[in-house]
């Protein structure tokens, strides 16, 4: 959809907008280089140079704890990984937000040069490019540098105490830093310190894994809600970091016969939700509950399937890419993992595949003849 | 008349921001960018799945039953199962013929299998040779089926199997001179990725199956990946000559892709890339002195801010750079 044809569709539904002063604002942003973006592949470019830049800090941070250690003094060593660990947090955030800072004060500078639109070369090319595009890179160093020189100074300590204190500096890099990597990084990181926690303090990894699961599910379906207000830029981080780590849980949970709680948490979720889907979206009750079904036996057997297809079906209805795409290779990689281990003679294996490949492609013929004709539900 | 381009949700909030779009309207307009599913969408969207799932099942089965089971089939067995693969890609480009996709992906696909074919050939006659010989040979008769293909994708598979031919090739040639440098086919497959780009951009104007972006922009990458890794080792460890020479040739490149592509923002991704590589290359150099000074402590904790001040500067530099080119960001697609 583009911009006019919202101003359209907002004065046929009665929302009072002045059009001509929303077309010249779009039109003063476009102009504004301020606003622009760097294509991604030069962001990527800057990325795999500050990520070079990055390892020579972490392990500047890191020899610089050894030393401590050496000294065998465990005060000093406490001290300067709770400096490091505050140090990185503090760093991170002033760059990530100076570039909003910087750019404010450029553009008011601009405005007030007569208010009109600003060329490429006004106001400082390098002024420009570190603040909008390095320092976030810059960002993701620091934090990435301090955590990880906070963590080999806790090392020295217990798991728990590991776990607890990266549990709190994600939890703060995440609602303090809007950098998107620094915010993907934590909300899979909050899963990852976790369930660590949980392994230590109770020799499980399931409840983590349920409530992460249901946190994901959560957060993509409210999804429009997040969309609407100011906190729109962290769904995506968020959603997606979430996303991850459910995807890779069972990786880390080490699990072949699946986490019965996960799986039935999972289940219950699908069920519920394609039957909502299939009463309010309009997909036909009978196909719903035949994948419900299908998705629900499919687990008994298949960790990590039942997840893959939540996230794919999540994916679906936010109209995500990449979280369909994510969500696809789970499938495939787990479905490929639980075959190859399955310890059944190389026929049967060939026909179940086989038996899978016919039975999806007669679903699909199904639904393409279901598609033409009357509504299912 | 340039389309007027989709609505973000980032240009959205910026005019919310700004204070000329109402608060009301931000909640119908994200509902209005993204979509809403209905019932025919879902179907759509489930039909898509299920094809695509049941053919990676059905022919990943057929796939893994082939594999499993090749010693059963016997070389001969091996000689019927690859002609008739190749049979099926040929029999489906002369069916659909090369203006239909599907015939242009038949073409791609029995070129490509032309070395499978011969490898359980050469295994049924006893065939003497070496690799060279049969990448040689695939190369060679690959050509019709790249022409009558015209997809970029199979122009870079027919590269890939000129790399392939290039390092056999090589295994000979060392046989023979003992003293040939080891990265010297490092050094030569990125000259032949210099020349396939060359080439590539002296023809696109031309062919216009080859005005694609990608497809230039991967022989580049991958031409600028082989340099750096041949001249990696000079700036690690012990380089020998080619290594040595890949250095200044990589700088050449470096200088040759500015004025190519960073002059009226052709192709910033490939103006880019030769410049990373020298950041890459300056990383390499620190973290070899680094490991060299290791047992002294206060050395490294005063050299490395001084590696990281370097990096720092060029990385900030590069950017500086690519930011500077004109017309930006109007690059080319």
């Amino acid at each position: 959809m583009t911009l006019t044809a919202l101003l359209d569709r907002l004065s046929s539904e009665g929302v009072e907008v002045d059009a001509e002063a929303v077309l010249a604002e779009d039109r003063r942003l476009a102009a504004d280089p301020l606003e622009a973006e760097l294509p991604w592949y030069l962001r990527a470019i800057v990325g795999v140079g500050a990520w070079l830049t990055a390892m020579f800090v972490l392990f500047w941070l890191v020899f610089a704890v050894v030393v401590f250690a050496r000294m065998k003094s465990g005060f000093a060593l406490a001290a300067l990984s709770g400096v490091l660990g505050m140090a990185s947090l503090v760093v991170s955030m002033a760059a990530a937000w100076w570039p909003e800072l910087v750019g404010s004060r450029l553009r008011r500078q601009l405005l007030e040069d007569g208010d009109v639109p600003p060329e490429p070369g006004r106001g400082g090319l390098f002024a420009r490019t570190v603040a909008l595009d390095f320092l976030g890179q810059l960002a993701v160093v620091g934090v990435l540098a301090g955590q990880g020189g906070f963590a080999v100074g806790v090392l020295a300590e217990t798991s728990e105490e590991v776990a607890l204190a990266l549990l709190v500096l994600q939890s703060l890099v995440l609602f303090t830093n809007p950098h998107f990597v620094l915010r993907f990084a934590s909300a899979a990181g909050l899963g990852v310190w976790a369930m660590l926690l949980e392994d230590e303090l109770f020799g499980s990894r399931e409840l983590t894994l349920a409530a992460v699961t249901l946190a994901m599910v959560a957060v993509w379906l409210s999804r429009p809600l997040w969309l609407r207000t100011r906190a729109w830029a962290a769904h995506g981080p968020i959603g997606h970091g979430l996303a991850a780590f459910v995807l890779v849980a069972h990786v880390l949970a080490n699990d072949t016969l699946g986490q019965p709680v996960v799986n039935g948490l999972a289940a219950v979720t699908v069920v519920v939700w394609l039957l909502w889907e299939a009463r309010v979206g309009g997909l036909g009750i009978v196909i719903g509950l035949v994948l419900c079904l299908a998705a629900a036996v499919a687990t008994v057997s298949v960790p990590g399937v039942m997840l893959s297809l939540v996230v794919l079906g999540l994916g679906a209805r936010a109209g995500d890419r990449v979280l369909q795409g994510g969500a696809i290779a789970g499938l495939l990689g787990y479905g490929l993992y639980d075959t190859v281990i399955w310890d059944v003679g190389h026929t049967t294996r060939f026909a179940v595949l086989l038996g899978l490949g016919i039975g999806f492609l007669l679903s699909a013929a199904l639904l393409g003849r279901a598609a033409e004709g009357p509504e299912l539900a | 008349m340039t389309p007027e381009p989709e609505l973000t949700l980032a240009r959205l909030h910026a005019l919310r921001r700004e204070g000329v779009l109402p608060t009301d309207a931000i909640g119908p307009a994200v509902r209005w960018i993204g979509g809403q599913r209905t019932p025919a969408s879902w179907r759509a969207w489930l039909w898509a799945v299920c094809l695509s799932l049941g053919v990676v099942f059905t022919f990943g089965s057929l796939a893994y039953y082939a594999v499993v089971n090749w010693e059963v089939f016997g070389p001969w067995g091996q000689v019927g199962l690859a002609v008739a693969l190749q049979a099926v890609a040929t029999g489906l480009a002369l069916r659909a013929g090369s203006e239909q996709l599907l015939g242009r992906l038949g073409a791609m696909a029995a070129g490509c299998l032309i070395g499978p074919v011969l490898l359980v050939l050469s295994a049924v006659t006893d065939a003497e040779g070496g690799w060279w010989l049969l990448f040689g040979t695939w190369w060679v008769l690959m050509v019709p089926s790249v022409l009558a293909a015209r997809l970029p994708a199979a122009a870079l598979a027919w590269l890939v199997v000129l790399d392939l031919g290039v390092i056999a090739g090589f295994e000979p040639l060392f046989r023979a001179l003992r003293d040939l440098p080891d990265t010297l086919p490092g050094l030569v497959l990125a000259a032949v990725h210099v020349l396939a780009l060359l080439v590539w951009e002296a023809l696109a104007p031309r062919v216009s199956w080859m005005q694609v972006r990608w497809a230039p922009r991967t022989i580049g990458a991958a031409g600028v990946c082989l340099l750096t890794m041949t001249a990696l080792p000079t700036l690690f460890w012990e380089g020998d000559v080619a290594s040595v020479v890949a250095i200044p040739v990589l700088l050449a490149v470096v200088l040759a892709a500015q004025v190519r592509y960073w002059r009226g923002s052709r192709d910033l991704l490939l103006a880019g890339l030769p410049l990373l590589a020298v950041v890459v290359l300056v990383a390499s150099g620190g973290l070899r002195l680094v490991i060299e000074i290791l047992d002294d402590t206060l050395l490294v904790m005063a050299v490395t801010p001084v590696i990281v001040a370097v990096l720092l500067a060029l990385t900030v530099g590069l950017l500086v750079w690519l930011r500077a080119a004109r017309e930006w960001p109007g690059e080319a697609p």
